[in-house]
C-alpha cells in the first residue's frame, strides 16, 4: 500500500505495532522478553494513536511520495514459530524491520514533532532487538 | 428507504422541527441522498432565542472557573470522540480522513484557547485618577449570539466563536450549513454529553428565512457568519441594521508568489496542498500561482507533474490524497469555471475533468486542474472558484505580482515563497489580506490568532478565534469610584 499521508504512515504503524502483538502472544509467558515486548507495544500503539490525533494540523498536510508499506512486512514465514527459540530468531528479524519502517517513516514525515516520536521509537525497536538477540545467545 | 429528518438542539432537548420544508444532505460518494434537513420556522427560531435568553442569567453568575471546567470536560468527551467526529466529517463532506482529523484538532484547540477566560475576562484599573477616586473596567457577557456557518468546516467553523461566547458567560446559538450538517449536529452530541446546561448551547436548522428571522430578533445580541461574500454582506448589513454586533469572514482568492530564489523541490507540496486540500473548498486555499520570472517554466512542471500523481478517491480511504467536491451541484459549478477558463483562452494543462474513480462512478469528483497562461482580468483568475482549479501566471516581477494581488476585491489570504528576507518583509508589509504567509502554502492562524480578512473577505472588527473573539463576546464597562 501507498503510504502517501499522514495517516496512511500512522495507521500502517499501529497495524505494525498490533500484528507484532499479536505474534508475540503466542510465545508470551510471566515475566518473559514477550510479555514484556507486549506491555511496551501497548504503549507504542497508544503514542502512535494519540500522535494521530495530535499531530495532524492543516498547514503540513503535504503529499508524501515514495513510501509503500510492501518493503515492511512482519507476517511470519510458515515454520519460523514452531519453538521458542524459533521465534526469538524470528522477532529478531522482525525488530530490524521495524527499525528500518520507523527510521524511513521518520524521513518521510512532515510533521517534526511525530518524525521525533518515530525516530524514538526506531531507537527503541533497536534496544528490543539486541534484547532479543541476548536470549537467542542464551 | 426513506432518509432521517435531522432534529433541532433546543433547552438541551433534540426536538424535530414542526416544518414540513426540508432540503436533502447528499453522499458526495454517490450524490445520493442521505438525510433531510428541516427549514425550521421563525417560531422555531423564536423557541431557539428564548431558550437561550433564559439560560443566560444563571450562566453569566456561573463563575468563569466554573465556565472553564465545562470546556475542558468537552475537551475531554472531544478527545474521546476523535475518531467518530473525523469520520462523520469526511463521510458528509467527502474531504480525507486526514483533512478530518486536522479539522477535528483544530476545533478541540480552539475549546482550548477558550478555557482560558478566567485569565482573558480580566479587567484592568487605575486608584487615584483623581483625588481618592478609582478607575476599572470590567469585561462582562453580553448575552444570546449566534452563528451561521459554512459546510466546508462543518466542526472548526462554529468552534472559532461557540466555546469563547460561552466561557466568556454568554448563551449561543448555532445555525449549520444546509449542505453538511451532521459534523455540526455531532458536536452538540458531544456537548450535550459533556452536560452544559439546558439553552447554553442550541442548534437550530435551515436556510435563509431561518438564518433572517435570527438576525432580526430583538433578543439576538449578535452574529459571526463564514461563507460566501453576497450572504456576508447581507448578514452583515441586516445584523448592523438591527443593532447587533456582526462579524462576517466571507470570500476568497489567494494568491502563492514564487520568487526565483525560492527552491521548487520544497515549495511544490506547499502548493499543491494550498491549492488541491480540502479539495481547494477552503476559504484559505491558493488559487492564483504567481510565478515571478525565470522560475515559472521549472515551476510549472513539477507542478503539473506532482499533481497528476495525487491520488483521488473516497476521503475515508487512507491512501487518497483528496476526496470529492461536497456535491453534485458544485462539481457542476467547478466544471462551469473550468470551461470558462478554455473560453476566455487560458491554456488547461492538467485537465481534472473526466477523472475516474472505479469504485465511486457516481461521486462528485474532480482531478487536480491546472491552468497555464492566465490573464489577470480573466473570470477564472478574479472569481472564487472553491474547487480544485489552479491558475499559473508568469509575472515579470515582484511589483507586477503584488498589484495584480492588490487588483484582486478578496483580500483573505497571501503566500510569498522566498529565501530573500527583504521580498519577506516587503510582501507582508504590503500585501492587503488578512493572513500572509512566508514559505507556508495555508497560513491558517492557530486558535490562539485570529482569522483575519481584508477587502471583500471581511466585514466587521474583531475576527473569530484568538483575543479578537474574547473582546467580541464581551462588553467592556468603565466603573469610577469615590468613596473617601
Amino acid at each position: 500500500m501507498d503510504l502517501g499521508s499522514f495517516g496512511a504512515i500512522l495507521r500502517f504503524a499501529i497495524e505494525l505495532e498490533e500484528q507484532v502483538i499479536a505474534l508475540y502472544e503466542t510465545s508470551a509467558r510471566e515475566d518473559n522478553i514477550f510479555s514484556r515486548l507486549i506491555q511496551d507495544g501497548k504503549k507504542r500503539t497508544q503514542r502512535l494513536e494519540r500522535a494521530r490525533r495530535e499531530g495532524v494540523v492543516e498547514m503540513v498536510l503535504e503529499p508524501i511520495t515514495g513510501f509503500d508499506s510492501d518493503a515492511y512486512s512482519v507476517k511470519p514465514v510458515a515454520g519460523s514459530n514452531e519453538n521458542e527459540l524459533d521465534l526469538l530468531r524470528m522477532a529478531v528479524m522482525i525488530e530490524d524491520t521495524m527499525i528500518r519502517f520507523y527510521r524511513d517513516a521518520a524521513d518521510k514525515m512532515p510533521v517534526l514533532g511525530v518524525a521525533r516520536l518515530l525516530q524514538r521509537l526506531a531507537d527503541e525497536n533497536k534496544r528490543r532487538k539486541a534484547q532479543l538477540a541476548d536470549e537467542v545467545g542464551n | 428507504m426513506e432518509s432521517a429528518t435531522l432534529r433541532n438542539y433546543i433547552d438541551g432537548q433534540w426536538v424535530a422541527s414542526s416544518s414540513g420544508e426540508t432540503l436533502d444532505t447528499h453522499d458526495p460518494l454517490t450524490g445520493k441522498p442521505v438525510a433531510k434537513v428541516p427549514l425550521s420556522t421563525p417560531n422555531e427560531v423564536h423557541a431557539a432565542v428564548a431558550a437561550a435568553k433564559a439560560a443566560f442569567q444563571e450562566w453569566r453568575e456561573t463563575p468563569v472557573l466554573t465556565r472553564a471546567q465545562h470546556m475542558f470536560r468537552l475537551k475531554e468527551v472531544m478527545e474521546t470522540r476523535f475518531e467518530e467526529l473525523a469520520g462523520t466529517i469526511s463521510k458528509e463532506h467527502g474531504k480525507t480522513i486526514d483533512e478530518a482529523r486536522g479539522e477535528v484538532r483544530r476545533t478541540i484547540e480552539n475549546v482550548e484557547v477558550a478555557a482560558g477566560a478566567p485569565r482573558m475576562m480580566m479587567g484592568y484599573n487605575t486608584e487615584d485618577v483623581a483625588a481618592g477616586i478609582d478607575e476599572e473596567v470590567v469585561l462582562q457577557p453580553v448575552g444570546v449570539f449566534c452563528a451561521v456557518t459554512p459546510f466546508n468546516f462543518p466542526a472548526m467553523v462554529p468552534f472559532m466563536f461557540l466555546p469563547y461566547a460561552v466561557a466568556c458567560g454568554n448563551t449561543y446559538i448555532v445555525k449549520p450549513s444546509e449542505i453538511c450538517p451532521a459534523g455540526t449536529a455531532m458536536l452538540f452530541d458531544i456537548m450535550e454529553e459533556a452536560d452544559f446546561p439546558p439553552g447554553v448551547v442550541n442548534m437550530i436548522h435551515g436556510a435563509g428565512e431561518t438564518v433572517d428571522a435570527l438576525l432580526t430578533h430583538p433578543d439576538v445580541a449578535g452574529v459571526s457568519f463564514v461563507g460566501s461574500t453576497p450572504v456576508g454582506k447581507h448578514i452583515y448589513s441586516t445584523a448592523a441594521a438591527h443593532g447587533k454586533r456582526a462579524q462576517s469572514q466571507m470570500g476568497a482568492k489567494n494568491c502563492l508568489v514564487m520568487m526565483p530564489d525560492a527552491p521548487v523541490d520544497r515549495t511544490v507540496p506547499a502548493i499543491l496542498s494550498s491549492v488541491f486540500g480540502n479539495a481547494g473548498q477552503r476559504c484559505l486555499a491558493g488559487s492564483l500561482v504567481l510565478a515571478v520570472g525565470d522560475v515559472y517554466e521549472p515551476l510549472k512542471a513539477r507542478l503539473v507533474e506532482a499533481a497528476a500523481r495525487i491520488k483521488v478517491g473516497g476521503g475515508l480511504d487512507e491512501a487518497v490524497q483528496m476526496g470529492p467536491v461536497v456535491t453534485h451541484r458544485a462539481q457542476e459549478r467547478i466544471l462551469g469555471y473550468i470551461e470558462k477558463g478554455i473560453e476566455e483562452g487560458a491554456e488547461l494543462i492538467l485537465d481534472g475533468r473526466q477523472v475516474a474513480v472505479e469504485e465511486h462512478p457516481d461521486g462528485c469528483f474532480i482531478g487536480p486542474t491546472i491552468f497555464d497562461k492566465v490573464r489577470p482580468e480573466m473570470v477564472i483568475a478574479r472569481e472564487e472558484i472553491f474547487g480544485p482549479v489552479m491558475g499559473i501566471l508568469h509575472v515579470a516581477d515582484f511589483e507586477e505580482a503584488l498589484a495584480i494581488i492588490e487588483s484582486i476585491p478578496y483580500g483573505n489570504a497571501a503566500s510569498l515563497f522566498t529565501s530573500n528576507g527583504k521580498w519577506a518583509r516587503e510582501f507582508k508589509y504590503r500585501v492587503r489580506a488578512g493572513n500572509i504567509g512566508v514559505n507556508i502554502g495555508v497560513p491558517a492562524p492557530l486558535s490562539t490568532y485570529p482569522l483575519c480578512g481584508l477587502k471583500e473577505s471581511f466585514h466587521g472588527d474583531l475576527h473569530g478565534q484568538g483575543l479578537d473573539a474574547f473582546q467580541f463576546f464581551t462588553d467592556r464597562k468603565v466603573v469610577i469610584t469615590r468613596w473617601s
